[in-house]
């Protein structure tokens, strides 16, 4: 339906004109709309409960492996998760310490009411940026013919027309969802929330494939019935870096005040619970149809798929400082209500535990998303982007990461600029995005640190140097904040310079310190980078014997030993990188015709056809693309290139 | 692109072949080895970098590590763009025997100009625009037919098997990548610590596996090289009469002076449809003379590269002798000729039997070359040390080993550094990314992984060289 048709429709009204409309306030939706009104384009976020905007409905916490480095890169372009989830945070720990710089990933719990009222005043306070509750029923585009499309506005439940040159879809969960906890299905979006209806019709009728995918929530229950005596205690670490650039200048930490989560395992009861009450899983019944996540399966999930293990692991979570909610990490169900309680209190702790709100599975619609390009517009109607659930993806970090690159892109579609693309080697939001538009998904895609390819590169501690520059390309960082970013890597640049001119001796502090570590001493004059290099000498270590070093904050001097000590593999993988840039250089012009190019084989050229890929490295990561098949097109190329303008017969 | 290098000509006997080398500052890695004698501008003392494109020089090839002269060479040079790849190039045109080539690929590469993955220089000539649609098509054709016959050689039975086995350790070394995966994606269901050294021992497992495997191709080699058999014996035992007979002429000088042939003498033939190469040496003994002396030492070390030793004892040896020789050989490839039959046994030859056996020699004979008594013997022992050392089943397959063997031999420094890493604590983060690039060089024989490889994948179905 075009705008005009749609002012026909009785008591339809003209309600507003808008550069962008987002619609959905989620994590994706939320980033997306700032990012908009921060370049400087009149913004509307619509939302269907403005309570909600931001809400955490699953685990209430931000960050995790993977995840954790994608919040910092939102923050390196200019985001605002990072900020607001520091401001909300109440325990926060480093996971993975031990295993390497590279997958040193923050993961914080969140006080959930908090988040969502800051994020609502941040976005209310941000210029060019109107926040509406209303329910979004149709997209309205003109139709360019070819069985393609151009955006032109959406249309409310009430019969609001807007206007909008490029409108950034976010529905998450809510479009045509249905919860489901054993036998009782609810027509409902998360937390009881109304769902969006007539969106996703209005999507397909315009020819893009919508898909159905299914995830679930524990139960919460209330704290003053649990008995964590007879649990793990698990403390948030004090010595944690923030999550955004902007907290770390001001030299602003995590709180020394925190709270601990808590940890306990599931009894044999427990089990034989869920076993005697299977016949009544709407998993197994066939009752769910949608596609469901496999590294988070429901408890019922575990039991059933990973019978030599006889018991799993459950956290428990506070839901925020002022209130006594708790949530039950890895008990997520759509077993039926009266069976959760049984399975409730059949973990160690939780025997009078109270429940506040039930667990549940919900289905919901997508889009496919390799009818995407990779700077998440959609191929099929111009103007209109997607990020986040729709996309396929799970999480509220990944769709926090595709919602500021489709903001960024939806604001250069108005502008009449050419996209931002990350790609692969320059952070996990491109790895993503990549996935997503290229290989497509059949489960909801979470991001894990082993997808990266570059993943010594794309570390948590040098986000932005990858992406700052690019968010200020953009328009999203302030000059203040890119001459502090600038400072900073000038500081990095500078002590690493001198960690490899500052010599010294074997003198008895020195070799104290390397026999702490087991490290023989040197013979002769040896570098401070030198030092660092051997396994378990560490940049504080070597305090005693710099007597001169500079006062520098930790997130410098972390990056440059960093740098140091993995320098090797560094080096490696920028080689690999290399590599990989000169494919997604050689550029597929979009009105190659497949079909006519023989040396392809069939399933290439239907697969090419479809997904015209931008470049020969996309194309090359299409399932069904063979290297064979990316010789030929190497090869159609370099005829291209002579100008010989020859098809490909 | 880092510079690379491989020969150009075909593997094999002629009388000159050509070395490339094509990558930035290749004229300056390479002109470490090269002592320019004169060049085609009348120069005398240039440096190779100094030379423009399609300036040719007179040269001799050194060793840089110690001088010694290798062969000398006339080497071209070629300026970016105006060359094959559109790098900057160096042809060099040198003597045809295999050790001056493998001498002069050593150096190169010592001086870090890297072996060339197969097709590198079409790859890229290709990359760089250096062809035109005819050519490309013509690149096409051979790409097609190329792989056609790698599909061939995959279908092979050796093929198959040595897949199966490099397969079957991908599956392990996944096993233990996942492994790691889990400690890093889900922390928070820290296993337990004994992850660690099952990670080890599953690494460990890996790389022998793939060690043998290496050493297997070693001998797959037989398939396109000679088989090299290393004539053995105390002076004046019969080597070089062994020798000439072989041979069908005078090769090596005969005399009744013990000690005559000084220098290691070699030629080639086929026995029993084997192309062979018959390396005789100088005798055995303890020498006072320098020269012999080194003879000696020479010997001994062409014996043990060999792929069989033909070891001559003669009626009058000693058994110390015998017992010192053998143990510094491969007893497997060790047949016996008790020499000189038609002068009567050596007494001790059945201690020397028995002694040997159990050292693991298989092969005895009593020969006499004079009366040709049992020389047809010689050639069973060659078919056999030849079906021993995996030369069956002659086919392409062989070409593309010592590209797999490389693979191999990469693969294994990698899980080497992962073990490293994993001792010194360094962090599962670099570890795993080890483990990857290891796979990815198997993955390339398996053809398993799609890498950002990719574009060397394609080219992998061009020889080396072209």
């Amino acid at each position: 339906m075009d705008i005009n048709e749609a002012l026909k429709i009785e008591h339809s009204f003209e309600a507003g004109d808008y550069d962008v409309a987002v619609v959905g306030a989620g994590h994706a939706g939320c980033e997306a709309a700032h990012a908009c009104a921060v370049m400087g384009l009149k913004t509307v976020l619509f939302t269907l409960h403005l309570d909600s905007l931001a809400n955490l409905p699953c685990n209430p916490s931000i960050g995790g492996t993977a995840k954790g480095q994608i919040v910092r890169e939102v923050d390196a372009l200019g985001g605002v998760m990072g900020k607001v989830a520091d401001e909300c945070l109440i325990q926060m720990r480093m996971l993975n310490r031990t295993k390497g710089p590279a997958v040193h990933s923050p993961r914080a719990q969140m006080d959930r009411s908090k988040y969502s009222v800051a994020m609502k005043k941040l976005l209310e306070d941000t210029d060019n940026l109107d926040i509406r509750q209303a329910h979004v029923t149709s997209l309205l585009a003109s139709d360019e013919g070819d069985g393609k499309y151009k955006v032109t506005g959406v249309m409310t439940e009430s019969k609001a027309v807007y206007r909008a040159k490029a409108v950034v879809i976010c529905s998450g969960t809510y479009m045509e969802s249905r919860t489901i906890r054993g036998e009782v299905i609810i027509e409902s979006g998360p937390d009881g929330l109304p769902r969006s209806v007539g969106l996703s019709k209005s999507l397909s009728e315009l020819g893009i494939p919508v898909l159905r995918f299914k995830t679930g929530t524990p139960v919460r229950v209330n704290a003053n019935t649990i008995d964590f005596s007879q649990m793990q205690v698990q403390e948030g670490e004090t010595d944690c870096p923030p999550f955004s650039f902007d907290n770390e200048m001001k030299g602003k930490g995590v709180p020394s005040e925190q709270t601990p989560c808590y940890s306990v395992w599931t009894s044999p009861e427990t089990r034989e619970v869920i076993f005697d009450n299977m016949d009544r899983s709407p998993l197994y019944s066939g009752v769910i149809k949608g596609t469901g996540p496999r590294y988070c399966p429901s408890i019922e999930d575990k039991f059933v798929k990973f019978q030599d293990k006889t018991r799993h692991q459950i956290f428990i979570e506070p839901m925020g400082s002022n209130t006594r909610e708790m949530y039950l990490q890895g008990f997520s169900t759509s077993l039926p209500e009266d069976v959760q309680v049984q399975m409730v209190h059949s973990l160690p702790g939780l025997e009078n535990a109270v429940i506040q709100r039930s667990a549940y599975a919900i289905e919901y619609d997508l889009i496919e998303p390799t009818t995407l390009k990779s700077s998440l517009e959609s191929k099929i109607v111009a103007g209109l982007f997607t990020a986040g659930q729709i996309n396929g993806s799970s999480g509220y970090e990944e769709a926090a990461g595709q919602g500021i690159v489709a903001g960024i892109n939806a604001g250069r579609f108005v502008q009449g600029k050419d996209a931002i693309i990350i790609d692969r080697s320059q952070g996990y939001i491109g790895v993503l995005v990549d996935d997503l538009v290229t290989k497509g998904t059949n489960e909801p895609y979470r991001m894990m640190t082993s997808r990266a390819e570059y993943r010594l590169f794309l570390r948590y501690d040098n986000a932005d140097k990858r992406l700052t520059p690019i968010g200020y390309e953009a328009g999203l960082i302030s000059d203040e904040r890119y001459e502090a970013f600038k400072r900073k890597y000038e500081a990095v640049a500078s002590e690493y310079e001198r960690l490899t001119k500052t010599f010294t001796g074997p003198v008895p502090e020195l070799v104290q310190i390397l026999e702490s570590v087991d490290q023989v001493p040197p013979s002769s004059g040896v570098s401070m980078a030198d030092l660092i290099r051997r396994p378990g000498v560490t940049y504080d270590m070597l305090a005693p014997v710099d007597k001169d070093r500079p006062q520098l904050t930790s997130d410098i001097t972390r990056e440059v030993e960093t740098d140091i000590k993995y320098e090797g593999y560094l080096k490696l993988e920028e080689e690999k990188i290399n590599k990989f840039t000169k494919l997604e250089k050689k550029v597929l012009p979009s009105d190659i015709d497949y079909s006519k190019i023989t040396g392809l084989r069939l399933e290439a050229r239907q697969k090419l056809d479809k997904m015209k890929p931008v470049s020969l490295g996309q194309a090359s990561r299409i399932s069904g693309v063979s290297p064979a098949d990316i010789t030929v097109l190497l090869v159609y190329l370099e005829s291209l290139k002579g100008g010989a303008g020859v098809s490909g017969n | 692109m880092e510079p690379f290098c491989a020969l150009s000509t075909p593997a094999g006997v002629s009388g000159i072949a050509v070395i490339r080398a094509s990558g930035e500052g290749v004229s300056l890695k390479a002109g470490k080895a090269v002592k320019i004698l004169r060049t085609t501008g009348e120069r005398t003392d240039a440096a190779l970098s100094s030379l423009g494109g399609y300036e040719s020089c007179y040269a001799r090839f050194i060793d840089p590590e110690n001088n010694k002269t290798i062969d000398d060479v006339v080497i071209t040079v070629f300026k970016a763009p105006h060359s094959y790849t559109g790098e900057d190039m160096i042809e060099i045109s040198c003597h045809g025997g295999q050790a001056v080539r493998q001498e002069i690929l050593r150096v190169l590469y010592s001086l870090g100009i890297r072996p060339a993955a197969p097709g590198e220089f079409t790859k890229t000539a290709f990359i760089n625009g250096k062809m035109d649609l005819t050519e490309a098509e013509a690149v096409m054709n051979v790409i097609s037919a190329d792989s056609s016959r790698a599909l061939d050689a995959s279908n092979t039975q050796l093929m198959g098997k040595l897949k199966t086995r490099i397969t079957e350790a991908e599956d392990r070394l996944y096993d233990a990548l996942s492994a790691i995966e889990m400690m890093i994606e889900f922390p928070e269901h820290d296993d337990t610590p004994e992850n660690t050294k099952r990670i080890e021992d599953l690494i460990c497992g890996v790389k022998k596996s793939f060690e043998s495997l290496e050493r297997s191709f070693g001998r797959g080699r037989l398939l396109t090289e000679r088989m090299k058999i290393a004539i053995l014996g105390l002076p004046n035992s019969g080597k070089s009469t062994l020798l000439n007979f072989l041979a069908g002429f005078d090769r090596a000088i005969v005399t009744d002076v013990p000690g005559t042939t000084r220098d290691t003498l070699e030629f080639n033939t086929e026995i029993e449809g084997i192309p062979v190469t018959f390396v005789d040496t100088a005798g055995i003994r303890q020498t006072d003379d320098r020269i012999e002396a080194m003879g000696v030492k020479l010997a001994i070390s062409a014996a043990s590269e060999a792929d069989l030793v033909l070891y001559l004892i003669a009626p009058e040896s000693p058994l110390q002798n015998v017992r010192d020789t053998v143990s510094e050989l491969d007893a497997s490839k060790v047949c016996v000729l008790f020499s000189k039959s038609d002068e009567g046994q050596n007494p001790l030859k059945g201690q020397i039997e028995t002694e040997l056996a159990v050292q693991g020699v298989t092969g005895f004979a009593s020969v006499s070359v004079k009366e040709e008594t049992n020389t047809e013997l010689i050639g069973a022992f060659v078919k056999d040390a030849y079906e021993k050392a995996g030369g069956i089943n002659a086919s392409d397959i062989t070409v593309l080993s010592s590209r797999h063997a490389d693979l191999l031999r990469s693969a294994c420094g990698k899980l080497d550094e992962a073990l490293g890493i994993l001792r010194d604590g360094l962090g599962v983060d670099v570890c795993s990314q080890v483990i990857r690039s290891a796979l990815d060089d198997s993955g390339q024989i398996t053809g398993r992984v799609v890498s950002d490889e990719l574009v060397e994948n394609i080219f992998s179905r061009f020889c080396i060289g072209k």
